[in-house]
């Protein structure tokens, strides 16, 4: 559900920020009032975890991948405001450490995973709440059902924001500038895999996470007592309206843009974006017999969101049946036993018997992803080596920097030449090569997410309706490159500054000091958490015998998930302490702003002429 | 001979070395101490003797056939190996992935694929044995740090390892608590048991080896020889940082 930067139009990311900064602002005061000191270390290991969470992706149809968010868990666990801040910052952290979601497409990034999901979410979890908190099972289900329904709505976001493009952004001869998916594809295509993978997995690492803490830390729960929305449900009758409304809700606004597509469509944009959908390949095989193959299908795409919907609302049943069952077992044994110390027992003087022929099949998928993303940790950290080097870039201040190469981003999400933004792929050679950038590491990185969106992006366009055409294949080099120049721009940035300075920066542009916090704080637990992590997976291979079959790889997986967090949570009193002995929120000073040299200005200056160089040959060209 | 180590060296990626060159043996029964400063290696070592790290150098066998990444891939023998050999992690918060105790200490005879009565039968007897049935409900991570350690040597014992490997197990134990560990050790070891511990508290070693094997800060092989003539060598140990000047 990232969207990476040049997939949408500069107009879009605007209103996307125009749209997030007021929820910031007001979730940074209502969170303020809430959010004790107490619960910042809470706040950052959250937003660490979700991050975590974010980079196992859960293969989908059709070879694409999506993961699950944990924007719904954060939300019950520091409340919905604190979970907007929570979730930006992990977004945040993706962009800018990792080129995951572009820097300048964050807003309608936040717009979808830091604002729908948690709030549509922690809604429906309220709604099916009720007032009644001390009842687990409810707890969890509504946990479930809000995780569920949190995540796809915020899919449904992203597919808006992604079908509105080709509407929004296109040339006189109505070729798509940014995505050139319409609605009719965009939205099944995300809200599809959502709904059938990703919501899934969602609401089961909720529920396992909520049934594990409310088991070991039950005063978390307590606190939020006070709050009361609504009326008393019944939950059953509630899940069943809720079951059958959805799709329903789907089906509508689904035809609404049919209906305005077909008719309007047709007039502004001079082609039918169908021809487009019909003529590649990429995301039929994602829409299997459910008739999401356009909204003509009618009542199969009913059926298809319902038995959808059902099959994640069974699977989390099942999940939590499971769970309880299990719980119930455990209680019952351990009546007799008692703290009185035996004799050395029989079977441990002699040696094993030997065990049987097992031939179950291993499936180390767990633990590869977890050594990806330990390495690409490993990577983060010498990006704050090479910040270090004696380079050009690394020789600007914070904040100019900042400011250059936000310009440059904006100048190669305006401009339209392709001269202009290969001229521009030259200078950031040209910068990467006199800061000291490691260019193998660049080239790969650059070249990959290249490929990948050429792929989704650019082929589309070249064969429209069939035949190849060259204004197609100039049209998807102008994205390609567009593409190509803003991870590469972002890749300059956070290689050439230290995570500490560029916080530093974001504080003198008015970020609030707890913010700043947090958001160190929430960096520098992803290394302990990840650390944590790979010890575990170390300390179960070394009591692992033989290989585990898939089945137990998946239990573990959950289980795993369950325990990190709750050891995570355990943690945060600990570093709690640790904060307030020694006076943690004494960093509400403002940071002193960096003196600017004349290389400073001179850069910001520069960057400066050629956004507007590039804006006035734009206009130049239009009219 | 139950391991034997032939020259083996361990760089990190960085290619600087945790160990270098180290040769060694251990017998079946063997009451073995592991003895160095911080950073001198002992760690790498005892994982290396776990097969959760492989050398970079140099080969590790295990009852005369070679450990290796690719040996311990094949499902057998990494049982066999799995089974005879316990780890007790110097992180106990690490160790500690279940829920619950009992499930903690389960997790290792299921693995073996015992029957439910015989798993319930060696949790309870473990639980028995170090005192700690009190425990078997409460989760893992919210225990103090000396009922962490028994949970741990308790769950590595479920497995009933012919080996036991233990890293640093007497940090932060209370006097009580490290007494208790070496009374236990020495039921173990009397069970025919092979221990293999790594310690910098030298007043533990007589207690409870025969044999040390001393790292020096340059991470090689100072010494492999008799534990009580090693404490009386004061200068190897000084040369070790073992002890102060």
């Amino acid at each position: 559900m990232h969207i990476p930067d040049a997939y949408l139009s500069p107009a879009t990311e605007a209103v996307a920020f125009g749209v997030m900064i007021p929820v910031w602002m007001v979730a940074t005061r209502k969170s303020a009032a809430h959010i004790s000191s107490r619960k910042v270390p809470m706040l950052a290991i959250g937003s660490a975890f979700c991050f975590a969470i974010q980079m196992f992706n859960i293969p989908a149809f059709g070879g694409t991948t999506a993961h699950a968010l944990g924007a719904v868990l954060l939300a019950i666990l520091v409340g919905p405001w604190a979970a907007i801040l929570g979730m930006s910052l992990t977004l945040a952290i993706q962009a800018l450490l990792f080129g995951d979601g572009g820097i300048l497409s964050f807003g309608a990034n936040c717009f979808d995973m830091a604002l729908v999901a948690p709030m549509v979410g922690y809604g429906i979890y309220r709604l099916l709440c009720g007032r009644d908190l001390s009842n687990i099972r409810r707890i969890t289900l509504a946990g479930a059902v809000g995780a569920f329904f949190g995540t796809a709505a915020a899919s449904l976001a992203a597919g808006v924001i992604l079908g509105l493009q080709p509407l929004v952004a296109h040339d006189l001869s109505g070729r798509a500038l940014y995505c050139p998916f319409g609605l009719d594809i965009s939205v099944p295509a995300m809200v599809g895999t959502h709904l059938i993978v990703v919501g899934p997995a969602e609401a089961i690492l909720t529920v396992g996470c909520l049934a594990y803490l409310y088991r070991t830390f039950p005063e978390h729960f307590e606190s939020q007592s006070r709050v009361r929305v609504g009326t008393q449900l019944r939950l059953i009758r509630m899940l069943g309206w809720i079951l059958a409304l959805t799709p329903l809700g789907l089906i509508a606004s689904g035809s609404a843009w049919g209906e305005w597509e077909l008719e309007e469509i047709k007039k502004m944009v001079g082609y039918e974006p169908k021809g487009l959908a019909q003529s590649h390949p990429v995301f039929h095989p994602i829409l299997p017999d459910y008739g999401f193959h356009g909204m003509t299908a009618g009542w199969w795409l009913v059926v298809g969101y319902l038995v959808s919907a059902l099959l994640g609302c069974g699977v989390v049943g099942l999940f939590v049946y499971g769970l309880f069952r299990h719980a119930k077992s455990d209680s019952v044994r351990s009546v007799q036993l008692h703290s009185c110390k035996s004799d050395i027992p029989d079977w441990l003087t002699k040696p094993n018997p030997p065990i049987q022929e097992s031939h179950r099949v291993k499936a180390p998928w767990f633990e590869r992803t977890l050594l990806r993303i330990q390495a690409s940790l490993e990577k983060t950290s010498d990006s704050d080596a090479t910040a270090r080097a004696p380079g050009f870039l690394q020789t600007i201040q914070p904040a100019p920097k900042m400011l250059v190469i936000l310009m440059l981003l904006i100048t190669v999400g305006m401009s339209q030449s392709n001269w202009v933004l290969s001229g521009i792929a030259v200078g950031v050679v040209g910068l990467a090569l006199t800061s000291r950038i490691p260019m193998g590491a660049m080239i790969v990185r650059v070249g990959g997410a290249v490929i990948f969106f050429g792929l989704i992006v650019a082929i589309p366009v070249s064969f429209r309706e069939g035949t190849f055409r060259v204004s197609g294949l100039v049209a998807s080099a102008t994205i390609l490159l567009r593409l190509a120049d803003g991870i590469a721009l972002a890749l300059l940035w956070r290689q050439t500054t230290r995570w500490n300075a560029l916080l530093n920066s974001l504080k003198q542009c008015g970020l609030s000091a707890t913010m700043v916090t947090t958001a160190n704080l929430s960096y520098r637990y992803l290394f302990v958490v990840f650390e944590m992590l790979a010890e575990m997976v170390q300390a179960r291979t070394s009591r692992q015998v033989g290989a585990c079959s898939a089945q137990e790889a998946r239990r573990y997986m959950g289980n795993g998930t369950a325990v990190l967090f709750a050891k995570s949570v355990a943690f945060t009193e600990e570093m709690h302490w640790a904060m307030t002995s020694r006076t943690l929120p004494t960093s509400r000073h403002m940071a002193d702003p960096d003196r600017w040299t004349a290389r400073d200005g001179l850069a910001v200056l520069t960057s400066l002429t050629i956004l507007i160089l590039t804006v006035f040959h734009g206009s130049l060209h239009a009219f | 001979m139950l391991f034997d180590l032939r020259n083996v060296s361990y760089r990190y990626p960085d290619g600087s070395f945790a160990l270098e060159s180290v040769s060694a043996s251990i017998e079946n029964g063997d009451r073995t101490v592991v003895l160095g400063a911080n950073g001198s290696g002992k760690s790498t070592l005892l994982r290396i003797l776990d097969g959760l790290l492989f050398p970079t150098d140099g080969e590790v066998y295990f009852q005369g056939s070679l450990l290796s990444e690719h040996s311990l891939k094949s499902v057998d023998s990494s049982s066999t190996f799995r089974q005879s050999v316990g780890f007790v992690f110097q992180n106990a918060d690490a160790q500690l992935f279940n829920a619950t105790v009992f499930e903690e200490l389960a997790f290792g005879p299921v693995q073996l694929g015992l029957s439910k009565t015989e798993v319930q039968e060696r949790v309870t007897g473990i639980l028995g044995f170090l005192g700690i049935g009190h425990l078997s409900d409460r989760p893992p991570f919210r225990l103090s740090g000396g009922e962490k350690r028994k949970v741990v040597i308790a769950s590595v014992l479920t497995m009933n390892p012919e080996v036991l490997i233990l890293d640093e197990p007497f940090l932060g134990l209370d006097p009580r608590s490290q007494t208790w560990l070496v009374n236990t050790l020495k039921q173990i070891q009397s069970a025919g048991k092979t221990t293999i511990v790594a310690t910098h508290s030298l007043e533990t070693v007589p207690l409870i080896a025969d044999k040390a094997i001393v790292l020096g800060e340059d991470h090689r092989v100072l010494r492999i020889g008799s534990a009580a003539d090693i404490l009386e060598d004061l200068p190897l140990l000084r040369s070790a940082n073992l002890i102060g000047d």
